[in-house]
């Protein structure tokens, strides 16, 4: 069992405290170390990368902390990875070059079954 | 809480007793180390904006406020001789601090060679005098303290910076002051600053300096990068997020004040509290504006284990990151993986992070102290990128 943590209650993201695999099943817990619920990833989540717990639709927000961390930029599936492929900031953003590099050294696969 | 420091003329108490060389101009950098190489204790800096003073004038203000430093026993300022930037512009605003302070001019001593010679006597008396000054009683709220993250991932938010924030409540609670900066960092999180802010007048500072430091990342046409990739592939993906997990570690206690640092003023905390400084997020430049507003010593949260190490303000590491703790423990001051691996709690590292502030106060080294430090840079804004992005529109512009 793999864990991931929330850290408010109203947050739609929970951050991986260990690697994730595709399928994995992962405990959701609470700042408290208390488990919340289980979710099946869907796709590798690294180590501190964010993995929505709920299905997020395209331009909604997205919760960490209790707080808007930016909004997602194409749905997004309970289990999948949230990072810079889908979720932007409301406020500065980040140049396309870095977006890029970031993707390709982490990997990034599109997961299957997805346009 | 008690530590022993060392007692400077003008009250403020130093926790290290160092002799600080300041090349005003980057031309005697050469001759200052020189100097410094024989002088035990002794720190160079050089300020490297060119020689000139109009459009130094934040520079300037940033030297007189490091030279003023607690921690520095007292100050050898070298010139060339042709600067505008003249040693005495720095000398004569030294004065208040009542600490030795003189003035070596390369031009006026007949060359590198002789002023070189010159400097090695002065320097080492000094130090003699310096050695001469022991440690006495003194308090917690003699301190300031301030804190930074860097090389920022995940565990920042989850494990080093709470944990930090937690000592910085104790701290205040006995009567500290601490320093925080890096407003890009508060991008995303203005609200939860501005609900801890001690009066209007505050908050209103708060939300002006983020939002001008805002409008110096976002302007029309030119694509600036303003995290590092570090944080990238640590799983940071958006401003807001870095917020939120860096305002952890400035605690939960009232923010006080909001620090001025431009070209007009550079205000430094009179007393206890949590103070937002006017500044920016590079470490080195983040660090040496620390030391100008009288910070003793800086708290460091590492998300990957990486950092600066400052020469004036010894600098405490801590690291929350389990997959990289091992392989970086011989850098880290406070281990708070255990966070993460839901074995400790955010309380009992703090408890660790006030009693390893006391011993550093007391004269214990950090780790990485007297190993491989970073340069240290003063920060300036380029006074016509602040004429374009504030004042033509007279919108927005320097806190008030």
């Amino acid at each position: 069992m793999r864990k991931a943590i929330v850290m408010a209650a109203s947050d739609n993201v929970a951050t991986a405290l260990e690697s994730i695999g595709a399928n994995d099943d992962v405990e959701i817990l609470s700042t408290k170390n208390e488990v919340m619920s289980h979710t099946k990833a869907r796709e590798s989540i690294p180590f501190g990368y964010k993995m929505a717990v709920s299905n997020i639709e395209k331009d909604a927000s997205v919760f960490k902390y209790g707080a808007n961390i930016g909004k997602s930029t194409s749905e997004i599936k309970k289990g999948e990875l949230v990072h810079v492929h889908n979720l932007i900031s409301l406020r500065v953003s980040l140049p396309e070059s870095v977006k890029k590099e970031v993707l390709l050294e982490i990997n990034y696969r599109k997961p299957t079954g997805r346009g | 809480m008690r530590f022993n420091g060392f007692i400077r003329p003008d009250g403020k108490v130093g926790i290290r007793n160092l002799i600080l060389i300041m090349a005003v101009t980057d031309c005697v950098e050469g001759i200052g180390q020189k100097i410094c190489e024989t002088v035990r204790d002794s720190v160079l800096i050089t300020q490297n904006h060119g020689c000139l003073v109009v459009g130094n004038e934040q520079v300037i203000h940033n030297m007189v406020g490091v030279a003023e430093n607690p921690n520095v026993a007292a100050v050898l300022l070298l010139s060339m001789g042709c600067e505008s930037l003249r040693p005495e512009i720095v000398a004569e605003r030294l004065s208040k601090s009542q600490k030795t302070v003189e003035i070596l001019t390369c031009t006026k001593e007949g060359g590198t060679r002789n002023v070189i010679e010159k400097g090695i006597k002065i320097a080492r008396k000094m130090r003699d005098d310096a050695d001469k000054v022991t440690r006495q009683a003194a308090d917690v709220s003699d301190l300031t303290i301030a804190v930074k993250c860097g090389g920022s991932d995940t565990s920042s938010g989850i494990a080093s910076n709470p944990s930090v924030g937690a000592a910085v409540d104790k701290l205040v609670d006995l009567g500290a002051k601490v320093i925080f900066s890096e407003p890009i960092e508060a991008i995303g999180g203005e609200e939860e600053l501005c609900r801890r802010a001690a009066n209007e007048t505050v908050a209103r500072k708060i939300r002006e300096l983020v939002s001008a430091e805002e409008k110096m990342y976002t302007v029309q046409g030119a694509e600036m990068e303003f995290m590092c990739k570090g944080n990238i592939i640590g799983g940071l993906t958006t401003i807001e997020e870095k917020s939120m997990g860096s305002l952890h570690k400035t605690g939960s206690a009232p923010i006080v004040g909001v620090l001025k640092n431009n070209r007009t003023v550079l205000e430094k905390p009179a007393e206890r509290g949590v103070y937002f400084q006017e500044g920016t997020h590079f470490d080195a430049m983040t660090a040496a504006h620390f030391v100008a507003a009288g910070a003793q010593m800086i708290v460091f949260t590492t998300g990957v284990g990486a950092g600066f190490n400052n020469a004036l303000a010894p600098t405490l590491r801590v690291c929350g990151n389990v997959s990289v703790i091992d392989k970086v423990i011989a850098d880290i001051d406070i281990d708070a993986s255990n966070i993460m691996r839901g074995k400790e709690s955010v309380k009992d590292v703090a408890s660790r992070i006030v009693e390893a502030i006391i011993d550093v106060a007391n004269g214990k080294k950090t780790k990485i102290e007297d190993d491989g430090y970073s340069s240290f840079v003063f920060y300036r804004r380029d006074p016509r990128l602040e004429y374009f992005v504030f004042e033509k529109n007279k919108k927005g512009g320097n806190i008030q």
